[in-house]
C-alpha cells in the first residue's frame, strides 16, 4: 500500500517537473513580453514601426495602389489609403480625400474634400485649414488660389487667409495624374513600413496570436498547465510539511 | 423604468464613443466678439524665436509653421488643435490682458476623456496667465480617466497665452 502511495507521489513529482519544463518556455516568453509591454510609452513601442519585410509579409500587410495622385510643377502628391505622400515622403494621415494640389511662388496648397493643407517646398506643414465640401483647386497667372466649394468658385488673394466668390474663368485647375513606376515602388515600400507598430507584435507574441489560432491554443494550454503546476506544487509542499511534522 | 436606464446608458455610451463638434468656429467667434464685428483673421508665424518655447510646451514639434488668430485690440481668440491620446481636440481660447477669459472645447474626437468639455472643468482656466517658466499661474485639477485630454487642454491654454504674449511684444 505504501509502495503504491509512494509511486503515486513519484508520478506527481514527474508531472510537476515536466509541466514546469514545458510551460516554462511559454512562461518565459510571457514574462519578457509582459515586462516590455509594461513600458510601452517609455520604449515608444506604439510609434516605432516594423520595417522587416518578412514580418510584414507574415502579417499579410501589402501596399494598396494609390487612389489619388496629383502633380504640381515640381512635385508629386499621392494618397495611399489615409497616408499622404509628398514625392516619396510621408507627410500626414488624413481621412479626407485629396482633391488637388497647386504650387505658387510662396508655397504648395493641397485641397481635400473637407480641408486644405499648406506646405513649404520642403514638405513641411505650414497650416491645416478646415474647409468643407471642396471639389477642386486651381490657380491663375497672378498666383491667386481658387477652390470649388460645393457649386461655387472661391478665390483667395491673401495666402488663404480669406475667401470671396469669383466669376473668373481663366483658372488652371489641378487634375489627377499618375505616379512614375519607380516613385510608386518607393512609396509602397515606405507605406508598408508605417503600418505595423512594435507594440502590436509584442501584444500578439504575449497572447500567442502571432502564431495564429495555434499560438492562442498553446498559450491557453500553458495557462491550464500553470494551474496544474500550482496545484501539484501545493500538494508536494503540503506532503513535505506533514511528513516533517510526523517525524518530529 | 428599465427603458429609461437603457436610454441613459446609451446616451453616455454615445457621448463616450462619438466624435463630436460642440460649437462651430464661426459661431464661437461671433460669441467671442459679442455678435458685432468679428475681425479679419491674422497670422502668427512660428519662427525661430518662438519655436523652442512651443516645443517645450507641447513636448513635441508643433507640426505647423503658422497659426491664425482673431484680435480686435482688446481681446484675442485662438483656435488650436492638440492630440489627446490619438485624435485631435479643437479648443478655442479667448485672452484679454494676457489672461484667459474663456477656454472652450469646440470639437472632441477621442473615445475617452470627453468630460473636459464641461464648464466645471474649463472654468479652472479663467484668469490664468503664463508664468516665466511657461507654466499656467495655477495648477489645473485633473479628471480621472481623462488625464491625456486634461494635458492637451492645458498645453493649448499655455500655447494660446504664449502666442498672445508674442503678438503683444513690442518690436
Amino acid at each position: 500500500m505504501s509502495i503504491l502511495r509512494s509511486k503515486r507521489w513519484q508520478t506527481l513529482y514527474k508531472i510537476h517537473r515536466y509541466i514546469g519544463l514545458v510551460s516554462g518556455i511559454v512562461l518565459l516568453m510571457l514574462a519578457i513580453t509582459g515586462i516590455i509591454l509594461n513600458h510601452t510609452d517609455g520604449l515608444k513601442l506604439d510609434s516605432r514601426f516594423i520595417q522587416n519585410q518578412t514580418l510584414l509579409n507574415w502579417y499579410g500587410i501589402f501596399s494598396p495602389t494609390p487612389h489619388r495622385v496629383f502633380k504640381t510643377q515640381n512635385h508629386y502628391f499621392s494618397q495611399f489609403d489615409q497616408s499622404l505622400y509628398f514625392n516619396q515622403h510621408f507627410i500626414l494621415k488624413t481621412s479626407d480625400v485629396l482633391q488637388g494640389a497647386i504650387e505658387t511662388k510662396n508655397f504648395i496648397a493641397l485641397a481635400f474634400n473637407n480641408s486644405m493643407v499648406l506646405l513649404s517646398f520642403d514638405g513641411e506643414i505650414i497650416e491645416q485649414i478646415k474647409k468643407p465640401n471642396l471639389k477642386k483647386i486651381g490657380s491663375n497667372e497672378n498666383q491667386h488660389i481658387f477652390v470649388q466649394q460645393a457649386q461655387q468658385i472661391l478665390i483667395s488673394t491673401d495666402d488663404l487667409l480669406s475667401w470671396k466668390k469669383s466669376d473668373l474663368t481663366n483658372i488652371q485647375w489641378s487634375y489627377a495624374s499618375t505616379l512614375p513606376k519607380s516613385l510608386e515602388k518607393n512609396i509602397k515600400h515606405n507605406f508598408r513600413g508605417q503600418i505595423l507598430p512594435l507594440e502590436r507584435v509584442f501584444l500578439d507574441l504575449h497572447s500567442g496570436r502571432f502564431f495564429g489560432q495555434l499560438g492562442v491554443l498553446v498559450v491557453d494550454i500553458c495557462g491550464g498547465l500553470l494551474i496544474l503546476l500550482v496545484l501539484s506544487g501545493a500538494g508536494i509542499w503540503l506532503r513535505h510539511t506533514f511528513s516533517r511534522r510526523r517525524k518530529k | 423604468m428599465s427603458k429609461k436606464i437603457i436610454l441613459l446608458l446609451l446616451t453616455f455610451w454615445c457621448c463616450g464613443v462619438q466624435a463630436e463638434t460642440y460649437q462651430r468656429q464661426d459661431d464661437f467667434l461671433i460669441h467671442a466678439f459679442s455678435d458685432s464685428n468679428v475681425p479679419d483673421p491674422k497670422i502668427l508665424w512660428i519662427d525661430q524665436t518662438i519655436k523652442p518655447h512651443v516645443q517645450k510646451i507641447l513636448q513635441h514639434n508643433a507640426g505647423f509653421l503658422r497659426t491664425r488668430y482673431w484680435d480686435n485690440g482688446t481681446r484675442s481668440v485662438w483656435i488650436l488643435d492638440e492630440v489627446g491620446k490619438i485624435k485631435l481636440i479643437t479648443v478655442a481660447v479667448i485672452i484679454e490682458q494676457q489672461k484667459i477669459v474663456q477656454l472652450k472645447v469646440l470639437a472632441f474626437r477621442e473615445s475617452r476623456g470627453w468630460e473636459v468639455k464641461h464648464d466645471f472643468f474649463t472654468h479652472q482656466f479663467k484668469q490664468l496667465f503664463l508664468s516665466d517658466q511657461l507654466r499656467l499661474s495655477k495648477n489645473i485639477d485633473g479628471i480621472s480617466g481623462a488625464t491625456l485630454s486634461v494635458r492637451a487642454l492645458t498645453k493649448i491654454a499655455q500655447l494660446a497665452l504664449l502666442f498672445d504674449q508674442k503678438i503683444h511684444e513690442h518690436p
